[in-house]
């Protein structure tokens, strides 16, 4: 091992000797490997995986340790020296743990998965392990939609995962101790609320290709619904969590301030999956803080959430945690500013010297636009943010956008590059003194995901995002204080067929997998001929799943799944957007009865009311 | 208050690299409260460095951390001792007045003990280091920041002892001369990722003479600490 390392590029990548790594002896416990699907570097910046890693190790009875995907200069040498994937605390190969516990972050690491399973030495396939072999699990926001990974899966945990895991591993420790077959294991393990397998499902195609069933063949629900939890109680927080030694994505003191927003805007996954809100109350979150940093002596706190500025209490919070470790040089950063004079405020209050970039996300050029998605700002919304930004010192902004929404014209397009150059001269239109601003908008093509009320959409086709792309590097080619970022249709292609994929895609995983895929995410790894390779081997056409409306009434592959929010209440949604109608907050307006207070015990919860 | 604290890194760390290590060392002090004093300016830092980098892959038994505190902090080395990791080993630390230079521009000269020579290669690395002992100059194009470069090495080694298997070094080190140990062990042939080399001491110079961060630190009249 030592030996092997000598040789890569980043050995502490392999180390497992952070500070608060947690260290047991296997012995008489069940051991879970919790993966991330992407390096060291991203995946240590993930709170989710700490938590469970919290969660898990807090019990007597389980150890858990954590598994990355090695870099391919690792890869190519544990392939040379037949060294299978190990995890980082013990260097335990991951196929002697129980259970693997992988994160589905993103469609893009699906071959990742693939890849690590195929160098632990597990089976790929699920139905090829035994009794010998670990039980592998998914958890994270892709599994409301995880059929494309069906065929590699024994199971998926849907929803916030701090108390099911318990249940999940009380189940296992009595199937060990049982002997239990992996079947009857998988059967008692479906009967925990949240717990999907998906080998006792069967699916039936119409002879065009779309979904004519999804039938139980065992005894388990018919419709799995999400886990959620009331409340966020500080226990499950990790107090502790590792602190890398190699810089990475986020290297602080992520605070995850609530979980779940309700603003609605109708392209977002999140904004449906996580639903309802819920905050963790100001005292909570500065003892938090404060034990945090005293077990890791970190220097920066984030403030994590879907969209920290609609913390009910957050100016006062900002200022109890500037208070509190302003002195000490604790530096505070918000992540995602909302597009108002508050936002500003805020930052302005944390800044440190030199500004950065102030980063807002309008999302889309035009007010009808930007009402069809549901995203309730308005252009003088964002000048006035933009020239009061300017008046604290900031003297670039960037500006995200969105390309390829349903009902998009090219007025719309245009509304991209008019709202750019309006936000570099925002002082003008404000009437305020001031210099221009140097404005980037950085335009990402829309991918349709499942549990959105664009989730019938088809995505366009490559060509037409690539003939978009161009429009806008034409109009943005004659202002110099304006910078054009666009990413290769590709990706985002791909995206939108796994995304809202089925079960037969795992054919592609599979051929692509053989072809070499992985580390699609990083564009020097990235290869789209090879995945295109993969869907004629696997006969499939892509732009049957990237490209195709679906119809009201079509079964979806993920309709025997549930976050809790209704599908009437999605296609409403969709309705409402044609209708350029806007459906406001519901945690200062009223309950538009999306589903999730109805189905499921759990309520919004402010910190302030 | 100025401090130098004297620690040994071994174990994994070796694979920490120098600015990974200094920021690692900003956390160690947080986590054990000890009132770092920072720069002024726009973005401050803790008024933190290391006496040396050492390269990536070496261990080291006398390590040097440069340290200023708002306060003074008699009990450094016990507070630092719950929050470093196993494999730092804080060996002491002393006060030096707030006026000393910083000793990262002081140090001069650094040992090695390089061990893992293979016995069938003894007998042609001691015919080798004594040719290389006994010329005056001896230039070898080096890797630098800038490229590659053409230095005398010869002046730039005190001193080379083959003890059997294992090699003694002294060799010029900081920012006036400056000799990577691996670049020596390739000019004697030897592949330095197949040995395990380990830095023994830092030293200053002091009227010629090769003194320890922490007997300068007491020649110049501060009590040791630790
Ligand atoms: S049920 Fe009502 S209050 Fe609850 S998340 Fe949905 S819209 Fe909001």
């Amino acid at each position: 091992m030592q030996h092997i390392l000598s040789q890569v590029e980043k050995p502490a990548r392999y180390l497992g000797n952070e500070w608060n790594a947690v260290r047991k002896d296997h012995q008489g416990r069940i051991t879970l490997a919790l993966a991330f699907p992407d390096v060291y570097e991203i995946a240590m910046s993930h709170l989710g995986l700490q938590i469970l890693y919290h969660v898990a190790n807090q019990r007597e009875d389980t150890v858990a340790e954590r598994v990355y995907a090695p870099w391919t200069d690792m890869e190519s040498l544990m392939r040379q020296h037949c060294l299978p994937l190990f995890a980082l605390e013990s260097k335990r190969p991951v196929r002697e743990f129980d259970l693997v516990g992988f994160t589905l972050q993103y469609e893009m690491s699906y071959s990742n998965i693939i890849n690590m399973l195929d160098l632990a030495g597990i089976p790929i396939l699920a139905r090829d392990r035994g009794n010998e072999h670990p039980l592998v699990i998914g958890g994270g926001p892709c599994v409301y939609n995880p059929e494309p990974l069906a065929d590699f899966f024994d199971f998926f945990v849907l929803g916030d995962a701090e108390e099911v895991l318990g249940e999940i591993l009380d189940a296992y420790a009595q199937a060990k101790s049982a002997g239990w077959s992996r079947e009857q294991t998988l059967l008692s393990l479906s009967q925990i609320s949240g717990v999907y397998v998906p080998s006792f499902y069967e699916v039936q195609y119409h002879d065009d290709g779309t979904i004519a069933s999804v039938q139980p063949k065992a005894d388990v629900p018919p419709v799995v619904t999400k886990r959620v939890l009331a409340e966020l109680k500080p226990e499950y927080f990790p107090s502790k969590p590792v602190v890398p030694y190699l810089g990475t994505v986020h290297d602080r003191l992520s605070l995850e301030i609530f979980r779940g927003c309700t603003r609605g805007c109708r392209f977002c996954q999140a904004g449906v999956i996580y639903r309802p809100v819920r905050e963790r109350s100001r005292e909570d979150l500065v003892a938090l803080a404060e034990a945090v940093l005293r077990a890791t002596g970190y220097n920066e706190i984030s403030l994590m959430s879907l969209s920290t500025m609609d913390y009910s209490d957050l100016a006062a919070l900002v200022d109890d945690l500037l208070a509190k470790f302003g002195c000490d040089h604790v530096k505070l950063s918000l992540p995602s500013l909302r597009i108002d004079s508050f936002s500003i405020e805020q930052a302005k209050k944390v800044k440190q010297g030199r500004t950065g970039n102030l980063t807002l996300a309008p999302e889309a050029g035009s007010q009808r636009l930007r009402d069809v998605i549901n995203k309730q700002v308005t252009e003088e919304d964002l000048l006035q943010a933009v020239s009061g930004a300017q008046a604290e010192g900031w003297r670039s902004v960037k500006l995200y956008f969105m390309i390829g929404l349903p009902t998009e014209t090219e007025a719309d397009l245009e509304g991209i590059f008019d709202l750019a150059k309006k936000a570099a001269w925002a002082h003008r239109y404000v009437k305020q003194p001031g210099k221009p601003m140097r404005v980037t908008a950085s335009v990402a093509a829309f991918v349709p995901k499942p549990w959105t009320p664009f989730q019938w959409e088809p995505q366009d086709s490559m060509y037409v995002l690539e003939q978009k792309q161009l429009f806008l590097r034409e109009l943005f080619s004659k202002d110099r204080r304006l910078t054009l970022n666009y990413h290769g249709a590709e990706l985002s292609f791909l995206e939108a067929i796994f995304a809202r994929g089925d079960r037969r895609l795992g054919r592609v995983l599979l051929e692509a997998h053989a072809l070499g895929c992985r580390f699609d995410g990083w564009s020097e790894h990235f290869a789209f001929d090879k995945w295109m390779q993969a869907f004629a081997a696997a006969e499939l056409d892509p732009t049957f799943y990237a490209n195709r409306r679906r119809e009201r009434d079509e079964v979806l592959p993920w309709d025997h799944l549930s976050p809790g929010v209704s599908k009437e209440w999605l296609w409403k949604e969709r309705e409402a957007a044609w209708q350029l109608a806007v459906t406001p907050d519901c945690r200062s307006a009223h309950c538009s009865v999306c589903g999730v207070c109805q189905h499921l015990p759990v309520t919004t919860r402010l910190a302030k009311e | 208050m100025k401090y130098w604290l004297q620690y040994s890194k071994g174990g994994n760390l070796r694979f920490i690299g120098h600015l990974d290590m200094l920021h690692s060392w900003e956390r160690i002090l947080r986590r054990a409260r000890v009132p770092l004093a920072f720069s002024q300016g726009y973005s401050p830092h803790p008024l933190l460095s290391l006496a040396a980098p050492l390269p990536v892959g070496l261990i080291s038994q006398a390590e040097y951390l440069e340290l200023v505190t708002t306060e003074a902090v008699p009990n450094l080395t016990e507070m630092i001792a719950v929050a470093v990791p196993s494999d730092i080993r804080v060996a002491g630390a002393v006060a030096v007045p707030d006026k000393t230079k910083p000793l990262m521009g002081l140090i001069r000269y650094a040992d090695y003990l390089v061990e893992g020579i293979a016995e069938g290669q003894r007998a042609q690395l001691e015919k080798t280091l004594a040719d290389f002992l006994g010329q005056t100059s001896v230039i070898r194009t080096v890797r630098r920041k800038s490229g590659m470069k053409r230095v005398d090495i010869r002046p730039l080694v005190h001193f080379a002892h083959l003890q059997g298997t294992t090699l003694r070094l002294r060799l010029s080190i900081g920012s006036v001369a400056n000799l990577r140990v691996e670049d020596l062990l390739q000019h004697l042939d030897l592949i330095p990722s197949s040995l395990q080399i380990a830095r023994e001491q830092l030293y200053l110079d002091v009227d010629g003479k090769a003194v320890t961060p922490f007997q300068y630190a007491a020649a110049t009249g501060t009590a040791l600490e630790g």
